[in-house]
């Protein structure tokens, strides 16, 4: 179980909510093996969070349409994170342990993240361009950096828990090629106080199975500077395959 | 197809794995001081090996895996507290070569310092060799994360010809465990000496602690082997390392009783109870308690034969800081050793029992004359 939430939290940054600013229409849901499940409301608000993840890191992520201004639609987004459950779950000293139970370390802290975003999009026949900047604030975090996983995509999301703020500033991508092939490649670029730059690049081709089932698969590419990585950065690739639906 | 096929190759290995395996026998890795320490040139008469297993830079720390203790992570001021000692310790000995055990060189526990290069740059070695023995981007237990943590062999003069020797993995466990765990190993090297023209080669090795099954007895051979091999060459070697063996003839084996944690029961047969503790236990199976004949009946110890079991040469204990302040147990058997090829170097053996709080294991010296 502790296995399959670590490789979760690992993965569930890798394929976050959709980067775009128009929602899903009143009454559609879409949902995937490693993506989020999401609602769209009425008011033009979408609600979305990672129902296997929410029992234990409970997550909520809303995003408003505030308007189309010189062609581009434009949306804020929210987010509220509650990391200390799963954590507290992963600190122990057998297997599965993942966070060290030393005293010296510390217990894990009330943790509390807020996010917020504006994402703009262009909408350009069968493309869609969308452009995003976000903050991230963990008032008051300051996490013990030996309780951070020095692993890629996990470090520089954990680090907020110990810095109390991060930024984010990204681009995505997204073309119909037909009717069964979807396009899209983002690439993001997440700040940290005292951290070198990290940067995320995915790009993934998703084709309808059914009229309600999607398989995507691509991969992701991440750079970034580790505690271990004596000073120098590094790249990682990791392939991506997931499993989404959506419905009325 | 030939694209097609190409991206299906790139996808498969650009994935980094999380535990990395190794050769049957590979190089191992190079290491120089950053500035070096001048080593005589000429008129080389003698040769002092040490061996010594450092505990990772962790010194006496009640640490959660081998010592009863609660500890899984150091600072890198607590790191190099550890380290400056140890290396005060070599500069004060003055050994030519060294044969290091438990060097982190990327470790998480560590604080990520490569102490191959941190000894190098802080004592007056200026080549080194090291050959992993565990090697993951994480380790899913006890929080342990990263970890790269092997042999080291240290020298005032350059190292050629290193090998990286795999031994056999252990096979009382099971699939998941075995490819998370150590892949231990048998570092070799030559040793060029100025002025010495035999071939000299020195071999280290850390050999199981916690198998329960007949691994033990497989490395002792596969060391043993090697050994030979050099031997049979003309080629001479001095070796040693932490053989996790008592000597021959050694009064007690069964350290369940005093290596037992507080809330452990051993030996009572009871349910849920284990018989011994994995690695204080050193008669698993038939012959284990004089597995090191071989190595005396063929080459010279150290410490000679008359002396192998004085308490006065005990290498180990698990004892740590938070042991009561009457408990001064820190050295109960020997699990350390160095042997030679070329003459009996017995008298001019030692046992470093004043080392406690640097390691929980003593580091042990002889000299080679020329």
């Amino acid at each position: 179980m502790k296995l399959i939430l670590t490789i979760l939290i690992l993965l569930s940054p890798v394929l976050s909510a959709r980067d775009f600013a128009y929602p899903l229409a009143e009454g559609e849901r879409s949902n995937g093996i490693f993506q989020p499940k999401i609602y769209g409301l009425k008011n033009e608000l979408e609600v979305s969070t990672h129902p296997l993840l929410f029992f234990v890191k409970p997550n909520v992520k809303v995003k408003k349409f505030i308007g189309i201004k010189h062609g581009l639609g434009i949306a804020g987004r929210g987010s509220l994170d509650y990391p200390t459950p799963l954590l507290k779950l992963l600190q122990r000293k057998k297997i599965g342990g993942m966070l060290a139970d030393d005293p010296e370390v510390g217990e894990i802290p009330f943790l509390l993240t807020l996010a917020g975003e504006i994402l703009v999009t262009k909408k350009l026949e069968d493309n869609f361009l969308t452009g995003k900047l976000g903050i991230t604030l963990c008032p008051g975090c300051d996490l013990d950096e030996r309780h951070i996983i020095d692993l890629p995509l996990a470090y520089p999301r954990m680090a907020v828990y110990h810095s109390g703020l991060g930024t984010n500033l990204g681009v995505d991508y997204e073309h119909s090629m037909n009717e069964k092939l979807k396009f899209k490649a983002d690439l993001d670029l997440l700040f940290i106080p005292d951290k070198k730059l990290f940067s995320e690049h995915k790009l993934l081709i998703t084709t309808p199975l059914s009229g309600k089932y999607n398989l995507s698969a691509g991969y992701k590419l991440v750079n970034g500077e580790y505690p271990f990585s004596a000073g120098t950065s590094r790249w990682d690739f990791y392939p991506l395959i997931d499993l989404s639906w959506q419905w009325n | 197809m030939h694209k097609f096929l190409f991206t299906i190759f790139l996808f498969i290995v650009s994935c980094r794995p999380l535990v990395t395996t190794f050769e049957e026998v590979q190089g191992a890795v190079s290491y120089h001081a950053v500035v070096k320490s001048e080593a005589p040139s000429e008129n080389i008469d003698s040769l002092k090996v040490m061996t010594w297993n450092i505990r990772f830079g962790a010194g006496r720390i009640p640490w959660f895996e081998d010592s009863c203790g609660d500890r899984v992570l150091m600072t890198a001021a607590e790191t190099i507290n550890h380290l400056q000692a140890v290396a005060e310790f070599i500069d004060s000995v003055q050994p030519d070569i060294i044969l290091l055990q438990e060097v982190d060189v990327s470790s998480k526990r560590s604080a990520y310092i490569d102490q191959m290069q941190w000894l190098l740059d802080n004592t007056t070695m200026n080549f080194g060799v090291y050959a992993s023995m565990w090697q993951a981007e994480v380790i899913p237990s006890g929080g342990l994360g990263r970890v790269d943590v092997g042999n080291g062999i240290l020298s005032r003069w350059e190292l050629t010809d290193a090998e990286r020797i795999q031994l056999s993995l252990r096979t009382d466990q099971d699939a998941l465990t075995q490819y998370f765990y150590l892949r231990r190993n048998i570092l070799k090297a030559k040793i060029s000496i100025p002025g010495v023209e035999t071939n000299l080669y020195a071999v280290n090795t850390h050999a199981t602690a916690f198998a329960t099954d007949d691994t033990k007895q497989k490395h002792i051979n596969e060391y043993t082997t090697t050994l030979a091999d050099i031997h049979s060459g003309g080629d001479y070697f001095v070796t040693g390392g932490d053989l996790n063996s008592i000597p021959p003839g050694a009064a007690n084996y069964d350290f369940c009783a005093s290596d037992a944690c507080h809330d452990e029961i051993y030996h009572s047969g009871g349910a849920g109870t284990t018989p011994h503790i994995e690695g204080s236990y050193f008669n698993n199976f038939e012959g284990e308690t004089e597995l090191l004949q071989t190595l005396y009946d063929n080459y010279f110890p150290a410490i000679g034969a008359a002396d192998k079991n004085d308490a006065t040469h005990f290498t180990h204990s698990p004892w740590n800081t938070d042991r009561p302040a009457d408990d001064l147990n820190y050295w109960d058997r020997k699990l350390d050793y160095l042997f030679t090829n070329m003459q009996d170097w017995s008298a001019t053996g030692k046992t470093y029992q004043n080392t406690h709080l640097l390691s929980d294991h003593a580091p042990v010296t002889a000299v080679i004359k020329f």
